[in-house]
């Protein structure tokens, strides 16, 4: 049984900005990492090849520079890295970023039974959370999302138990495989690269599966098959702040007053 | 009548091929002994410590004879000395007597020991043994009766203490035996050269000469016998430690403080990265154990385990010996726990104190190798974070790799990319690049730099972390990588000499990225600035003040850079009142070692107990000289509620406030 992680490189978010006179992020001088939530669906994958010896791949969408983060895929243990790219997959929203992924699951799927997809709760860049529902619905998979733990998976009875987290409460859910899980940080704490592994992932090779291969139709892929478009980024204009109580004279009472600040717009719960 | 002895006095001519033959047996047993230890050697890996072979040998002889080592610290290394030296007297002397016996009056028909000679060779003899006995006493009292903390007893200190008094004792009754049947009647004047001898005959006057011959031919045999005993040990007890420990004055490192094996990476046909295991250390990493003499003076100076920190040098030395004695295939890591490989912080304290050479930082740091590279193990999560943030941005922060000279916005400085025809290139290194409270420090050496008249530098966005924190975490690959691309960029500039403020840096460029293939003069700052006064390049209007200093691991211990520092300060005006441990002495601000970037969660704060050395010394300022220390140092003075009486400043604040304009 084959199992899934869809990642994604994402510019290191916590670095980008934005032009204030073109509106557009400032993507020069920026490192690109791995979305960090998906490293959590990839570690994943990971845990249950430890486990269970199931065959993982890694699967990404994006321009050739890609290979970067799949190499590191490579590096921690994934048994194939594939990498999606082609011109008309460029500029792709949810929508379309989820039928190229789903078309080259089901072609995975046709050499070996998928058992499970991983993806990250989200991404740092888009924030939209639609990809991984995406995948499932067009593939018919369940769908279980902002997993923090793997309860069980009964392979018999083809049958996975998992813990959501959810706003102040967990919740238990059984669901049938194959299905497709969002996983949130809580999940796992990924691995470090070795160095065997990192000189043994220089020799791997990433497979770039192309339209050619997938042979979707140009049109409902990419920039053309997407139905929302990014007309405008902005930094929005915030409210000035307040200064409360007095922190150098009365750091207990300022912390008080900060608390029930908090309290008051339902920030912190008791 | 003359001053002299007869040799085997009542044992008679006939004691001779015995002796001969049981001494020889005992020398068989010793060497039998060290023999068998041969094979635990063994496991080790290869490594060349007999080059340099002249030097070894005179490093050898002058810190053997000359004590130097175990004489630094006066407890304990002055009674070791003492008795190392009256000892050694003694046994030179019954050496001096064999020959005489056997080889110079059969065979020269000569004798040395009669007259003047004698009469000193006696003397100093009795007074060698007395001092013994004395110095003996004081080590036993030391190690059963005050027995300060640490100490250990174990079966060795009492057969070894035991059987040295016994040696001694039984010499000066044997010596009083022969006397009272000989000197004390025939010739007293000569007894006064034998002060020991003298006491001990008086035990004896009152026995008839019959028993006196033969109680002096039972002590004979005695005696002899616990010399055999003696040597017999060495090899089983803590005695072993008279040759190992000298072997390994011998057999210490020749490379610079500090060197670490740089590990080619591109070699496919390595399969293990750093020390798992006893056989992936080098042989001379196992026979550090024999050579150890549990002193626990690097135990006590230790910063982490004087903090409650899973971590002892002595105890680390020990654990391996047990291992490859005991256990070769055992984990290192697990035997000795990852908290306290994970623990040092490389200050160097106990190898810069440690008598008998041992080398421990480089062994732990080939442990954290393993850890790092074959299992990517991390001492926590913060840690994780910040590695990857250094592969990701080049520095520890995770902050914007291309705002990495932001700092310097306004300032007379060139970036390298624009100008880089420059007097000296400033690395900058990532806390001060960052670092709100080291970016100042950063600022004041520009002012400084400038005041002299010196262009400076700087690599702006394209900078990256120089790795230390990171090699001293065991992640060589990712140190390697960093450093290369330093490396390839300052190649690509005419960079005559490179400054630092950070000594992490300094160590690592100057030291390290040699082995990389940067050669490029590298100094620190202090000695930078202290040569800029010195050639009157830059003048200083003295202002008094009062302060304590605190000496960075990787200036003082690993650089040698304890004065000049001190130098700059009393230019500046100020008075010093030292801490009680400064100089070599000094105690780790807790940062070396990667231990920046991870949080101190074991045991009480080093950062704290260093801050608490500098408000005992009643200044109320603390001068420090690097970023590390400095962030460790406002740290320990707000934990430690140190606020009202102690302020940290950098050297550079300092003179960059007196400059004259
Ligand atoms: S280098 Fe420093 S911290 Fe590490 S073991 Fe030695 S004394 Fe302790
Ligand atoms: S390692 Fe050195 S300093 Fe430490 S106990 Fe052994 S001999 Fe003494």
């Amino acid at each position: 049984m084959l199992v899934i992680s869809c990642i994604k490189q994402v510019p290191d978010t916590t670095q980008v900005r934005i032009d204030p006179v073109t509106n557009t992020l400032i993507r020069e001088g920026i490192p690109f990492i791995i979305n960090p939530y998906d490293s959590h669906a990839l570690e994943e994958s990971l845990r249950l090849k430890d486990r269970y010896g199931m065959r993982t791949v890694a699967l990404s969408m994006g321009p050739p520079n890609t290979v970067a983060t799949l190499k590191k895929a490579y590096a921690i243990g994934v048994d194939e890295a594939i990498l999606l790219s082609d011109r008309c997959f460029g500029g792709a929203d949810t929508l379309a970023t989820s039928k190229v992924l789903s078309a080259a699951i089901e072609r995975l799927d046709k050499q070996e039974k998928v058992g499970i997809v991983f993806c990250g709760k989200q991404t740092i860049d888009g924030d939209t959370a639609q990809v991984g529902p995406g995948i499932a619905s067009r593939l018919g998979f369940s769908q279980l999302t902002l997993v923090d733990r793997i309860e069980s998976i009964d392979f018999l009875r083809k049958r996975i138990k998992v813990r959501r987290k959810l706003e102040g409460r967990h919740e238990i859910v059984e669901a049938p495989l194959p299905v497709m899980i969002t996983v949130v940080r809580e999940l796992n704490r990924p691995r470090y690269p070795t160095v065997p592994m990192r000189i043994e992932s220089e020799e791997k090779e990433i497979k770039v599966w192309d339209n050619s291969v997938l042979k979707l139709d140009a049109e409902t892929v990419g920039l053309k098959g997407s139905p929302t478009w990014v007309s405008k980024i902005f930094s929005p204009e915030r409210d000035q702040g307040e200064i409360i109580g007095d922190g150098i004279n009365d750091p207990a009472g300022t912390a008080n007053l900060l608390i029930d600040k908090l309290l008051s717009k339902d920030l912190l719960a008791v | 009548m003359e001053a002299t002895r007869q040799i085997y006095w009542n044992m008679g001519h006939g004691v001779v091929i015995p002796m001969y033959i049981l001494a020889f047996a005992a020398f068989g047993v010793l060497a039998w002994g060290f023999w068998q230890r041969l094979p635990i050697w063994r496991q080790g890996k290869a490594l060349d410590r007999f080059d340099h072979y002249d030097e070894r040998v005179k490093r050898m002889i002058s810190e053997v004879f000359g004590q130097a080592k175990v004489f630094r610290v006066t407890e304990g290394g002055v009674f070791h000395s003492i008795f190392f030296w009256s000892f050694l007297i003694l046994f030179a002397g019954t050496m001096l007597v064999m020959f005489q016996a056997d080889f110079f009056t059969p065979v020269l028909k000569v004798n040395l020991l009669s007259g003047e000679f004698y009469k000193a060779f006696s003397l100093v003899l009795d007074i060698a043994g007395i001092l013994a006995i004395v110095m003996l006493a004081g080590l036993f009292i030391r190690r059963f009766v005050t027995r300060p903390d640490g100490l250990e007893i174990v079966r060795d200190d009492y057969i070894v203490l035991q059987l040295l008094f016994a040696i001694l004792i039984t010499g000066f009754l044997i010596e009083g035996a022969r006397m009272a049947a000989t000197e004390l009647q025939q010739n007293p004047a000569l007894a006064r050269f034998s002060p020991g001898g003298l006491l001990a005959g008086q035990l004896f006057t009152t026995l008839t000469p019959g028993t006196l011959l033969v109680t002096h031919k039972i002590l004979w045999w005695l005696h002899f016998v616990l010399v055999l005993g003696f040597f017999c040990a060495v090899p089983y007890t803590k005695l072993r430690h008279i040759l190992t420990t000298s072997a390994n004055a011998f057999l210490a490192p020749f490379e610079a403080k500090g060197s670490i094996a740089t590990i080619n990476m591109e070699d496919d046909t390595v399969e293990q990265f750093g020390t798992a295991t006893i056989s992936d250390l080098s042989w001379k990493d196992i026979f550090d154990a024999d050579a150890c003499t549990s002193c626990k003076r690097c135990q006590e100076r230790c910063p982490a385990y004087t903090t409650d920190k899973p971590l002892s040098p002595m105890k680390l030395i020990k654990q391996i010996g047990e291992l490859a004695e005991g256990n070769p295939t055992g984990s290192l890591s697990e035997t000795i726990s990852q908290d306290a490989i994970w623990a040092c912080t490389t200050c160097r304290a106990c190898q810069d104190i440690c008598p008998a050479n041992i080398e421990h930082v480089n062994k732990i740091l080939e442990m954290r190798r393993n850890l790092t590279l074959m299992e990517g193990a991390f001492p926590g999560d913060e840690v994780k974070t910040a590695v990857n943030n250094i592969e990701v941005n080049g520095n520890p922060f995770g902050l914007a790799f291309a705002a990495r000279g932001d700092w310097a916005e306004g300032l007379q400085i060139s970036v390298m990319e624009q100008d880089s025809d420059v007097d000296i290139l400033y690395f900058v290194g990532c806390y001060a690049s960052f670092d709100k409270r080291n970016q100042a420090i950063a600022r004041n050496f520009i002012t400084i730099c400038n005041a002299a008249g010196v262009k400076v530098g700087i690599l702006g966005k394209e900078e990256k972390c120089c790795g230390e924190p990171v090699r001293k975490l065991g992640n060589e690959y990712l140190y390697q990588m960093t450093a290369a691309e330093n490396i390839e960029l300052i190649k690509t500039y005419n960079v005559r000499k490179i400054v630092t403020t950070c000594p992490h840096c300094f160590n690592t460029l100057a030291r390290d990225y040699k082995d990389l293939g940067l050669d490029i003069p590298v100094e620190h700052y202090t000695t930078y600035i202290n040569t800029l006064l010195e050639n009157n390049k830059l003048n200083l209007t003295p202002e008094t003040f009062r302060y304590t200093y605190h000496d960075s691991c990787y200036l003082g211990r690993y650089m040698d850079i304890i004065e000049q520092p001190r130098s700059i300060l009393t230019r500046a005006g100020g008075s010093i009142t030292e801490m009680d441990k400064s100089g070599y002495d000094s105690f780790c601000c807790s940062a070396g070692g990667g231990r920046i970037i991870a949080e101190e969660k074991l045991g009480s704060k080093i950062s704290e107990a260093r801050i608490k050395m500098a408000t005992d010394t009643g200044a109320p300022l603390l001068v420090s000289n690097c970023p590390f220390c400095m962030t460790m140092f406002e740290d320990g003075i707000k934990t430690g509620g140190a606020e009202d009486v102690l302020r940290v400043r950098d050297l550079a604040e300092i003179v960059a406030e007196r400059i004259v304009a």
